[in-house]
């Protein structure tokens, strides 16, 4: 396993139209660590995030400059495939979102249209490891053609981690995954976030500074558009270099 | 000063009571037009199947509606099978929505999907002046521009068509309903959640694999809902089978042939003096009773489609 | 690693191809349906731009011995004015054909001529009279010369005076105000669309006339005095239901209920307006009911809590809100009434219509009927008539959706 940071961004800025919203923006993010970015609400961090797999290509006033690398290829590069990188980045947001199909179809809805699916048994078998990968088996493999919007919140939730799963991501970006969840479904994603890490490299965006220190190893704070502090998130929540971090621990920002 | 009584009370105002019932009577109108259209129609629908049967009518292959020559004869001395006429409205709506139905959805699809908004405040307009234009002017186009030229591209491959080929007018029906279909499938399709959009499109699907596996799928009932509004109006469409299919009561699946329509007929039959109690008359409220039911279940289903589907999205 | 991400393999160039399909796929549906609308104004337009001229021919009548309009024999004096700047002239079979130069109305032009200046009388003048619509087709260069006698319209005979004409400056065209200014007409070149227009505007009136206040107090009633109950959803269906039922259907009501059941009179705008009446109220209450539903409820409230009336509130504060709404669905609604033509053919506005009407119960016909009666005349000349009559229709129909617009836009509140 190489030691080299899998994502690295370096002086990104971006802007909505003319209002800035990332200045200058550089931080490494390391291999099957956990990162968390944290801050109020409005800093910056979610647009950070779909930076990284290019979502913000959707808005059309959107604008990006700097340079975001991963695995050492800079992602805005003119002959990136988005396409591509996308498959190589799997995306998990704040309210789950499964398609009006079945449990089955949504998680081989990926893995189908990058043509890793050859058989029958091959569908079969990616279905249930990505499920099991995401602790959905034991509670929905008697119903797989069920739509996957009869699953409950918290089950839906690990549903739409399956379906990113499934496509084999070796990076995997949540956008406050727990945030519309209650708080037994919110633990049960945490710990299935500790596992997944052993895989994946996850960043994970979150208002809660409990979360982000129960679950990362490292953690950024972002204010208002600049990356105030990143490091070991321990070191950044005991012992924080600016006084920007310190507020916002405290409580008395955001 | 002026002290004013105020009862707690209050007075009964007979006029205020007058015209609430006024208004409910107003609002009751449209069952009051509805009944009337079925009733007296009906009326005329029994008075012809006293002098041809049902089974006749329904069934029957032979349109050739005569009026009885005596007064006392029973039966009319013309066939009145209305089965070439239901096959070349088939016929006819069948060519109008193998053109709308795909125009229509991938238009939709386009100005929902990918056109920016600058396109779309041109577009969109532009397609419900489809709408606008009054079956009238498509009949002209359709009989003078549109089936001579057919006629003339069929000859040129050595097709025989017809001068009034069921093509024709089937081409230009379809043009005209169009806009039924791209505007209702717009809306649906724009209803549906961009959460939807997002979650496949952050798995590196392209835009036309997110719409065809996720977005149109999601949209099914809204757009299906269009479809059966677009044949209902293809089958209830009168002016331009008229001028551009003609009355030859064909039995026929041959697009390059002249057919005839359920609406054609009704016209042909009511134009000109009558009887009003001839057979031939009264089998125009046959047909037209036909007609009103088929378009009523049609709508009714689509309506009930459409109306469930904007709950699941609301 | 440098191939990370990029357009490398296969099946991903497959892929994005197939997005280029898709969207282009999107971009043809919409060319076709725009270029079709495109071909469809543009061909009308070349057929109908002809109906604005019309052909004359100039002729000497002789008036010298007539002192008042009842010596003059009109049919004759023009006969004469013909015979006489073509002396040569004298076969019969040539002489009936030389007639046929002028429309058939020559005797009527020439007594409304002298009507309008009787100066003319006791005087030799030289007086336009309207052309055949053969001779009208010619100039027009719908009739092609080159062809061998017996299959032109124009024979060498008539072809050789029409030349003749030309060459003194006897032939013309002029502006044909007649277009807009005549009724109906057996001869193509005198038709005009004015009595089709009228009755258009009679029956329009009329189905405002009904459609309107009725489908405005449905409206109120549904939306401002009623409760939700299984009455008022089943008006719904009902209301949905018939805005969507083919107008051939209320055709044969009006038949069956108002010719037949009423006896009211066949053909006339009353009825006529009736039935497009019954057609635009499920609309009128449709678009009035949204116009209601937009007023907040806040002005609802603050009426009410001053103590007004439900029927108060209604009328002296909801009401004239949602107006300009309402009137907006309203010219929609008579934009689309104006375009009916199956329900008028049933009730019997087919019938050839020379005079003008004068009131709701006279015989009419509408503009659509018209255009419909004449795209059925096989004569050239009526084709012409036919589009200029559709760019007629279409225009109105531009100017009343404006209206409507422009309206939507003047009195758009944000509350």
């Amino acid at each position: 396993m190489s030691k080299d940071p899998i994502i690295t961004a370096r002086d990104v800025n971006v802007f909505y139209g003319d209002k800035q919203a990332l200045n200058g923006i550089s931080l490494d993010v390391p291999r099957n660590k956990v990162t968390s970015l944290i801050g109020p609400s409005g800093c910056g961090k979610s647009t950070f995030l779909r930076s990284i797999n290019r979502m913000n290509d959707l808005v059309d006033i959107c604008r990006v400059e700097g340079e975001i690398t991963v695995e050492g290829k800079n992602i805005y590069d003119k002959n990136v495939d988005v396409v591509a990188l996308r498959a190589h980045i799997g995306m998990v947001f704040q309210k789950p979102n499964p398609f009006p199909k079945s449990i089955f179809e949504n998680v081989i809805y990926g893995p189908k249209i990058h043509g890793m699916i050859k058989s029958k048994t091959d569908a079969e078998e990616v279905v249930e490891t990505s499920l099991k990968r995401a602790g959905l088996w034991k509670e929905v493999a008697d119903r797989l053609q069920e739509p996957g919007t009869s699953l409950s919140g918290g089950q839906q939730q690990r549903l739409c981690i399956a379906r990113a799963i499934a496509v084999q991501p070796s990076i995997i970006l949540m956008d406050e995954p727990a945030s519309a969840l209650d708080p037994i479904a919110t633990a049960v994603i945490e710990e299935l976030i500790d596992e997944l890490r052993k895989k994946y490299t996850i960043i994970i965006v979150t208002h809660s500074m409990q979360q982000a220190a129960r679950v990362s190893q490292r953690t950024a704070f972002f204010h208002m558009g600049d990356l105030v502090e990143a490091g070991p998130t321990k070191e950044l929540f005991t012992t924080p270099q600016d006084q920007r971090t310190q507020n916002y621990i405290s409580g008395r920002i955001g | 000063m002026v002290e004013r009584q105020i009862s707690l009370t209050g007075r009964k105002r007979p006029l205020e009571t007058v015209l609430k019932l006024t208004l409910k009577l107003a609002s009751v109108l449209a069952i009051f037009v509805t009944m009337g259209i079925v009733l007296s129609m009906a009326f005329e629908t029994w008075q012809f199947f006293q002098k041809v049967s049902v089974w006749e009518f329904l069934f029957g292959l032979e349109w050739s509606p005569q009026t009885a020559i005596r007064a006392d004869q029973v039966g009319s001395s013309g066939s009145f099978g209305a089965v070439p006429l239901i096959t070349g409205t088939l016929l006819i709506s069948a060519i109008a929505m193998a053109v709308a139905a795909p125009i229509g959805l991938i238009s939709a699809i386009y100005l929902s999907e990918y056109a920016s908004a600058r396109v779309r405040a041109w577009v969109k307009p532009l397609l419900e002046m489809l709408a606008g234009i009054p079956s009238v002017v498509y009949g002209f186009f359709a009989a003078l521009v549109v089936a001579p030229f057919i006629r003339m591209t069929g000859g040129s491959f050595g097709l025989e068509v017809a001068s009034e080929s069921a093509l024709a007018a089937g081409l230009v029906m379809g043009v005209m309903i169009i806009p039924l279909i791209s505007s209702l499938s717009d809306d649906v399709l724009n209803a549906v959640p961009n959460s939807l959009r997002e979650a496949s499109l952050g798995m590196g699907a392209t835009q036309a694999e997110t719409i065809k596996k996720v977005i149109v799928p999601a949209a099914i009932p809204g757009i299906a809902g269009s479809f059966l509004l677009a044949a209902s109006a293809a089958i209830g469409e009168t002016m331009i089978v008229v001028m551009a299919a003609g009355l030859a009561a064909n039995l026929t699946a041959n697009p390059l042939e002249a057919v005839t329509t359920v609406t054609a007929q009704i016209v042909a039959l009511l134009t000109g003096d009558q009887e009003f109690d001839s057979a031939k008359t009264l089998s125009a409220f046959a047909l037209g009773l036909l007609l009103f039911i088929t378009t009523l279940i049609l709508n009714m289903i689509a309506m009930r489609i459409v109306n469930k589907y904007r709950e699941q999205y609301d | 690693m440098t191939d990370l991400f990029t357009n490398a393999s296969g099946h991903l160039r497959a892929r994005h191809r197939a997005e280029w399909r898709f969207r282009w796929l999107g971009r043809l549906a919409i060319m076709f349906s725009i270029g079709f609308l495109a071909i469809m104004l543009i061909s009308i337009t070349n057929l109908g731009k002809g109906a604005l001229s019309r052909a004359e021919i100039q002729l000497t009548v002789d008036l010298s011995e007539a002192g008042s309009l009842e010596d003059v024999n009109l049919k004759k004096a023009v006969r004469n004015a013909l015979f006489a700047t073509f002396p040569e002239v004298t076969d019969r079979g040539d002489k009936r054909a030389l007639l046929k130069l002028l429309s058939a109305d020559s005797g009527y032009e020439l007594e409304r001529m002298i009507e309008a200046n009787p100066a003319l009388l006791g005087q030799e003048p030289s007086l336009w009279f309207t052309a055949s619509d053969d001779i009208d087709m010619y100039e027009k260069g719908a009739i092609d010369a080159n062809l061998p006698e017996d299959r032109r319209r124009l024979k060498d005979n008539t072809l050789s005076w029409v030349r003749a004409l030309e060459d003194t400056g006897a032939l013309r065209s002029v502006f044909n105000t007649a277009f807009f200014t005549s009724g109906d007409s057996r001869e193509p070149e005198l038709a005009g669309i004015f009595s089709a227009l009228i009755g258009s505007i009679l029956s329009l009136t009329v189905c405002f006339a009904l459609s309107f206040p009725l489908g405005i107090m449905a409206a109120l009633s549904l939306e401002e005095f009623s409760k939700k109950s299984r009455w008022s959803d089943f008006i719904e269906v009902n209301i949905n239901n018939l805005a969507a039922v083919p107008s051939i259907v209320f055709g044969l009501l009006g038949m069956a209920v108002f010719l037949n059941a009423f006896g009211l009179p066949r053909s006339s705008p009353l009825v006529g307006g009736m039935v497009l009446a019954l057609m635009t109220l499920p609309t009128i209450i449709i678009a009035s009911r949204a116009a209601l539903r937009s007023v907040p409820p806040s002005i609802r409230e603050a009426a009410l809590g001053m103590g007004a009336t439900r029927v108060q509130t209604t009328f002296h504060h909801v009401l004239p809100l949602a107006m300009p709404g309402m009137l907006t669905g309203a010219i929609v609604g008579m934009a689309r009434a104006l375009g009916e033509t199956a329900p008028l053919i049933m009730i019997g506005m087919v019938a050839f219509i020379v005079d003008v009407p004068q009131g709701f119960t006279d015989a009419a016909t509408s503009l659509p009927v018209q255009i419909f009666l004449w795209a059925d005349s096989p004569e050239r000349a009526f084709l012409e008539k036919t589009s200029a009559a559709i760019l007629v229709l279409l225009g109105l129909l531009i100017v009343m959706n404006l209206v409507a617009i422009v309206l939507r836009k003047k009195f758009e509140r944000r509350f």
